[in-house]
Parts: structure tokens; sequence; C-alpha cells
């Protein structure tokens, strides 16, 4: 009964919808652009380098800097760069949450321990452990998920040891203790539900930092590989050429913002969700 | 030592809890409770009166074994928790339940009324099918006068005196055999007060619970006591039978505390005998050597700086650690 009026909460707060429904719409439009898009990703217009749209011949978002069709290129990147975003924050909730809450909770030599391996892990340079993993997992998409989930999660782990250990000394805890719950019991069912409004901030915070990430990574050449494209890279090429031929900053920027947007407005709406005093 | 009808017996316990002397200070230790010895028999209700601080609450807790206590030994119906293994010591929970002071502050925010009352029977009876579970659930609340349609609301929907009504079900719902009560009304206002205190007693006489009823509100533990323990310092002072330590106090500190409950008619109160305690309360830190409430007694003499007093049995059931009990004066509490 908790998650039915949670849910008729999210439901009925019209920016959350809002952001569901131009989530979805991006989603729609990343599965069916090869249907939508006039032409193919990896097509080249000889006659068109740089171009600005041109909606009689399908290039609706004009072409990039080797002739190719932006409009098509955008929709292909909204695959990956969505992929790389959703993935990025289901680790860190998954990982960071648990680990963070174990950390906070149990305390003492496990959390000073957990806690150094986090601090470790967050002063390799980033670089170097990219390489280190090129070299052993080798080039292709999963490298880019292993990459960015090894240091994705950190963050939100740091971020729920700090809350757990607050929230640990509250008497509602000592309370569930007094009352035979296991530790087990007392992470998953009092700690972790009391922590989701900073947990929904940080998870939509690791978004945009992943996308930038992954571009990062295909600037090196670990992660997507050409024609494929992302967002991150679309904006990494169209910001060299902002001056000339601004459209190709233009559409791939508008789209994850809006993206960002959308993620932002419907975790808003998750957290009043979940907070029964709203 | 333990007799059949005992069900909790403590003895010798002392809790400390170490407090840092900074970089370079010696380590030294709060002396919370320090050499209580009592027994609890089944369905009965021990009232434990004391000033702030003096480790009625930090005795709770380890009687619960929330906190490891320093020294002493815990028999829970014959047998010894502190032996047993963790997970035989997290099933007793299921006997021996909670009452805690702050009602909202010990209800998780984010779940239900129902959820928390029932977590008790997720976690002892998980077998239990699921309409029956919440068959027992609105039994309790409805025990404790609280709707069956609480079961969906959240605990800032209540008031503090309904949210201790949940706290009170939340205790009931396994079935224990001793509640503790630690302050269970001393955030309440009065009128409710007198509701909880009433329902608490009511419960104890009809489940045959007993009651470890902790609190500082000496009139409420006349109502519901059938015993009385008098803390100072974390050492007992005095205990005894209700009847007998309201109608005859022994010891000089329980005196000071009856003395010192205004009473009713203004004609008494003006002109009943008061005994004033003289200095603040030592700290725990350092308690005074010898008898510890020497410090504050108006009638300590040479004796009581040095030796510790023994808890000497009188008539009855009535216990007080005093050297001079026989020669003060005995006067019947006014009250």
């Amino acid at each position: 009964m908790t998650a039915d009026s949670g849910w008729r909460r999210l439901l009925r707060n019209p920016m959350a919808m809002a952001g569901l429904t131009v989530l979805g719409l991006i989603l729609l439009l990343a599965l069916f652009g090869p249907f939508l898009a006039a032409h193919e990703i990896d097509e080249v217009f000889w006659d068109r380098i740089g171009a600005p749209p041109d909606f009689a011949a399908g290039f609706y978002f004009g072409t990039d800097a080797n002739g190719r069709d932006l409009f098509a290129r955008t929709l292909a990147g909204a695959r990956v760069s969505l992929l790389v975003g959703t993935a990025a924050s289901l680790i860190s909730l998954v990982i960071g949450v648990t680990y963070g809450a174990i950390a906070g909770y149990l305390g003492g030599r496990i959390d000073a321990v957990m806690m150094r391996i986090v601090d470790i892990l967050y002063s390799l340079p980033f670089v170097f452990f990219v390489i280190l993993l090129t070299v052993y997992v080798g080039r292709s998409l999963s490298t880019i998920f292993i990459t960015i989930g090894a240091v994705i999660w950190l963050d939100m782990a740091r971020i729920v040891r700090g809350q757990t250990l607050s929230l640990k000394q509250r008497e509602f805890i000592e309370a569930a203790r007094a009352f035979g719950a296991t530790d087990r019991r007392i992470i998953l069912r009092h700690i972790i539900p009391n922590l989701w409004g900073p947990v929904i901030i940080s998870m939509l915070l690791v978004i945009p930092d992943a996308i930038l990430t992954e571009s990062f990574l295909s600037f090196l050449g670990l992660g997507v590989q050409e024609p494929n494209t992302s967002w991150g890279v679309l904006i990494g090429d169209g910001a060299q050429n902002m001056m000339e031929t601004p459209w190709m900053l233009l559409f791939p920027g508008a789209f994850l913002a809006l993206t960002l947007l959308a993620f932002n407005f419907l975790g808003d709406g998750l957290r009043d969700a979940m907070d029964p005093k709203e | 030592m333990t007799t059949p009808d005992d069900l909790l017996r403590v003895e010798g316990l002392s809790v400390d809890f170490p407090v840092s002397g900074g970089l370079w200070g010696r380590k030294r230790a709060v002396h919370a409770v320090r050499d209580v010895s009592f027994t609890l028999s089944a369905g009965e209700t021990l009232g434990v009166v004391g000033e702030s601080g003096c480790g009625k609450s930090t005795l709770g807790r380890a009687v619960l074994n929330l906190i490891r206590p320093t020294a002493g030994r815990i028999w829970w119906n014959g047998s010894e928790p502190a032996a047993e293994s963790l997970e035989r010591q997290r099933l007793l929970r299921r006997e021996m339940t909670v009452i805690f002071q702050d009602p909202l502050a010990s209800l998780d925010p984010r779940m239900t009324i129902g959820a928390q009352v029932g977590e008790p029977l997720d976690i002892f009876e998980p077998a239990l099918p699921e309409d029956e579970k919440r068959r027992r659930v609105a039994a309790v609340l409805e025990r404790v006068g609280l709707s069956a349609d609480a079961v969906g609301r959240y605990p800032h929907q209540f008031s503090g005196g309904q949210c201790q009504r949940v706290g009170i079900a939340r205790a009931l719902i396994s079935n224990p055999r001793m509640i503790v009560c630690d302050e269970a009304v001393s955030a309440l206002d009065v009128s409710i007060q007198a509701q909880i205190v009433a329902l608490l007693g009511d419960l104890s006489r009809e489940m045959g619970v007993a009651l470890l009823f902790i609190s500082h509100n000496l009139a409420v533990v006349r109502q519901i006591s059938d015993r009385v323990m008098v803390l100072y310092l974390g050492k007992v002072m005095e205990i005894a039978g209700r009847d007998s330590l309201y109608g005859a106090p022994r010891h000089p500190y329980t005196r000071a505390l009856l003395s010192a409950v205004p009473v009713p008619d203004p004609d008494v109160e003006r002109n009943r005998r008061r005994f004033h305690l003289i200095g603040d309360l030592p700290s725990p830190l350092d308690p005074p050597k010898g008898c510890v409430f020497h410090t504050r007694c108006p009638h300590a003499v040479d004796r009581c700086r040095t030796e510790v007093p023994d808890l000497s049995g009188l008539e009855g059931r009535h216990h007080v650690a005093c050297h001079l009990w026989r020669e003060l004066e005995f006067s019947p509490s006014p009250a």
C-alpha cells in the first residue's frame, strides 16, 4: 500500500509526468531512429559537407563535417548515450547505495577498510585506469560500461555512508534493533528507504557525468567506434566548429539538455513521491 | 538463587561508557550504572526512578541487551542470554520488548503504521499468512485504542499520544513477557499521560506482562508500579514495595525526591516539611567516594564519606543503602 500511494503521488505530479513523457519520446526516437531518418548514419554526401538543415532533402539537422546526416547520427547517438547514462545511474544506485549503507551502518573497522578502498579507487588516475582496463578487457562498448561503472559509484557510496551515519543515531533504528530486526533487515527496510532524497539527486547527477565521460573515452578511441556515435562524440565535434556550423553543436546539445532536464523533473517527482510527508 | 517466578534477575550490573580524555588525557569512563541488582517477577511492574543522568535508561538498555554491560550478570527466565549465541539473543527480543520516550522519533517516518506494528511478526513469524498477520495487527491496534484505518497511514499523521499507542501496539504484538517502558509517557501531555499509563496498567494486568517502568515522574510511577527502585548516580539507593516506599521512605534521597513532588492541596503544600538537597549532582565521571549521595545528604557523617553502604534489608522486601537509616527520624511522607 506504500508503493500504491507513492505511485499515485507520482502520477499526479505534472512535472514528473512531463519528464517521463519527454524521456519516453526520446527513447522511441532512439529505438526507431533508423526508420525515421531519411539517410544512413555512415552515408557520405560529398556535396553537403557541413551543410545547414534542409528539410526538402531529409537533412533535418543538417550534416556534419564529413557530409553525413546529423539527424540520423543524433538518433543513433541517443542509443549509446541513454544506455551509458542509465547503466551508470543503475550501477551507482545498486553498488553505491549498498556499499555506502553497509559501511555506514556497520561502522568501525569494516567501515574504515571499505572507505579506504573507495579512497584508493578515487585516487587512481582515471586515464591510467582506462589504459589498464583496455589492456585486459579490450576495446569495445562493454569497456565503457566497466570503466565508468568502476568509478561512478564512489560518490554515491560516500554520500550514502555519510547519511547512514547520521541515520544510524536515530531512535527508530535502535527501535528496530530492539524488536529483533537483523542488520540486513535494518539496512534494507529502514536505512535505504530513508535515503531516497539524496540518493535520487546523486543518481541524476551521475547521468551527465557518465555521458560526458563516455565521449572522452570515445575520443581516446576506447568507446564508440566510427561510424557509430554518441551524443558526447557529436557534441565534441560540434564544439570544434561552433562558429562556422552551429547546428552541429545545437541539435545534439539540445537533446542532451532536454534529456537531463526530463530526468531531473522525474527525479524530483520521484523524491517527493517517496516522501510520505509530501 | 533464582526462584522460579523470577522472570528477570539482575546481579551486580555495571555499565561504563569510555570517554576519551583528548590527545594526552588518560582514558576515563562514565559510570552510568554501578553494581545494580534486582529481580522482576512475571506480571510485576517495577518502577525505576531517579534524576536525569542517574542511569535509568542505560539500565533499561542493558537489560534489553542493546548495550553490553561492563560487569554483572542478567538472567532471563532462568538462563543467561549473554552466554547464548547472538541468534538466540536476537530471538529473545520477542519476549522482551520496549516502548521508547519519544513516540515519533522511535517510528520509521517512511513506513506505514501497519508495517511497523507488524514488523515483529515479519521477524519472528515469517511463515504467518498475510491475512492472519493483518488480523493480528488490526486486533492489537484496536486493543491500544486506535482505529483499523491507522494501518495505511504514516507516523507524522498522528499526534504524540497516538504515536505512543502505536509504539505500545508494536511492543505488544509478539506477546512479550516483559516490556521496558523507557520514559514512555514523559514526552506526552499530562492528560494523555494519564490515559497511556492507565492503558499500560490494564495491559499489564490482563496479559500478565511484566513492566520495567523507567520514569522521573514519581506520581506516574506510584500509579502503576508494584515495587519501586530509586537510583542515584547509577546506584540503587532504595528498593521497596510501592506503598512501603511512598508511605515510609527510608533513604534521605528518596525523602528528598518525594518531598519535591508538589501536593495539589495548598494548605498541605504550605505546611508540609521539605527535605532540601544541597549542591549539584556530582559528575558520573568522578563519583564521590563512600556513599555516592554523601555530598548532598543533610545527614552525612564521616563514615558516609569513606564506606560504601550495602543494600540492607528491612522488613518485607524493603531494602535501603544508607548507613544511618536506623538512626534517622522516621516520618511518613506528607504526600
